[in-house]
């Protein structure tokens, strides 16, 4: 019996959250701890920082990332995702047998791209760049080719071949998971873990814990593209609709940064059960949740 | 250069294969490592790990190896196995030195160069830039 909660699950609804997801923090934002890329859009920088590593005791240069893709909103990430990426003749994947996931890599752009039905940060995979990425995929598809033991068989293709072969992968991927649910568990000891429960079960925002984003981090919801994406993807946006998006990126950026300085587990607490604080998320915008936040970290 | 204080000696090899069987051989101390690397790929915050291989897998391996304690430095896995131990040091391949608990980067290095020699062996597979211990000065890791 097909789940009503697993069909809504397309190709679109998981890019979505992939590119609103924590790939978009990490990664966009610049917020990954590995120095070398701390600070960093991954997707515009075309080399990583060099840095001296304390526990090796060396200095490490620069390294070359990849031309720049010029993405810097979620709408943008999204938009290079579905147009750009997954129909590139650059582009080639797997299946790994052991998730099921669909592993990619584009060639062109040095970029990896994972859509997993069961990543722990519960939104669907994630996209990158390192300057490892190439050797990364290409050593993950050795291993995943032997894997024999998984919950679908190993296939890899090439959108070289077929321009439509990594588009197929993924929907088949859907297509799998609405027919046979029940193997694609978050944890086989734990029926009560599934993706149903985790991700679709939320209908604020789904794909994200409520913990992790409305308290911890910023939630990335603004809609549109930035300029110089539009610019470089021949999109007719007007300059209005550039400066709101810029003005909203910067709205978000600040309440992310007030709530990360209210990290400690009190205050977590504390916001996390006064229902206003949980369920209302388009309250927490329009009364300014930072000063909200702020005031409530001060009276305790 | 590669590091002067690099463990050139393998720590962790390959004994046998037999149909979907694989021995190997590592004194306690490299034993506990490999335990402990699983471990940590299995609860490291790096979001990347678990879209190469599940911390479901990565513990059930875990547990396997810490039960054959008593089989003195036996590791017994399925092929399968091996290549998922595999995926974890490829789904780390750009983690900082400094992330892997307190143990120095050369100990790091040498584990995750035994995994891959002995995966190469025993699937006839080339991986590619696999080798993290730099003997010439030629190339080096960088991150």
């Amino acid at each position: 019996m097909v789940d009503r909660t697993v069909s809504v699950l397309t190709l679109d609804y998981m890019v979505e959250h992939i590119a609103r997801g924590h790939a978009f923090e990490k990664h966009v934002q610049g917020y990954d701890p590995k120095p070398f890329m701390q600070g960093l859009n991954a997707f515009c920088e075309e080399n990583t920082n060099a840095y001296f590593d304390k526990k090796a005791q060396r200095d490490v240069p620069a390294q070359r990332l990849g031309d720049n893709l010029f993405v810097e909103t979620p709408d943008d990430l999204a938009d290079y995702i579905k147009n750009n990426f997954l129909k590139s003749p650059h582009t080639t994947g797997y299946v790994a047998p052991e998730n099921g996931g669909v592993n990619l890599y584009n060639s062109k752009d040095n970029v990896a791209l994972h859509f997993s039905w069961n990543n722990k940060q519960y939104d669907f995979g994630t996209i990158y760049r390192y300057p490892t990425t190439q050797q990364r995929f290409e050593n993950g598809l050795v291993a995943a080719s032997v894997d024999t033991d998984g919950v679908v068989p190993f296939k890899n293709f090439d959108n070289a071949k077929d321009s439509n072969a990594a588009i197929n992968a993924v929907e088949s991927m859907i297509s799998d998971i609405v027919a046979r649910p029940e193997i694609y568990l978050f944890n086989s000891n734990n029926p009560d873990s599934t993706v149903k429960n985790r991700v679709l079960g939320r209908e604020n925002r789904p794909g994200r814990d409520m913990k992790n984003d409305e308290v911890l981090y910023a939630s990335h919801n603004v809609n549109g593209h930035s300029r110089v994406y539009a610019e470089n993807n021949a999109m007719d946006i007007s300059s209005e609709e550039f400066d709101r998006v810029k003005h909203e990126m910067a709205q978000e950026i600040n309440i992310g940064r007030a709530k990360k300085s209210l990290r400690s587990s009190k205050t977590i607490e504390l916001i996390s059960t006064v229902p206003e604080f949980v369920f209302e998320h388009s309250t927490w915008r329009k009364a300014g949740i930072a000063l909200r936040a702020d005031s409530l970290a001060l009276s305790h | 250069m590669g590091s002067p204080t690099a463990i050139l000696e393998p720590q962790i090899t390959l004994e046998s294969v037999s149909d979907d069987q694989v021995i190997l051989n590592a004194l306690p101390e490299w034993k506990k490592k490999l335990i402990d690397f699983l471990k940590y790929a299995a609860t490291t915050d790096d979001e990347d790990v678990d879209c190469f291989v599940t911390s479901e897998s990565l513990d059930t391996i875990r547990k396997k190896i810490i039960r054959q304690r008593n089989e003195g430095g036996h590791i017994r896995l399925s092929k399968s196995e091996l290549s998922r131990i595999l995926s974890a040091f490829v789904a780390l391949s750009s983690m900082n030195y400094g992330d892997f608990y307190d143990y120095p980067p050369d100990d790091y290095d040498r584990l995750h160069d035994d995994i891959c020699v002995i995966f190469e062996n025993v699937f006839g597979k080339k991986l590619s830039g696999s080798k993290r211990i730099k003997t010439s000065v030629s190339g080096e890791f960088y991150g």
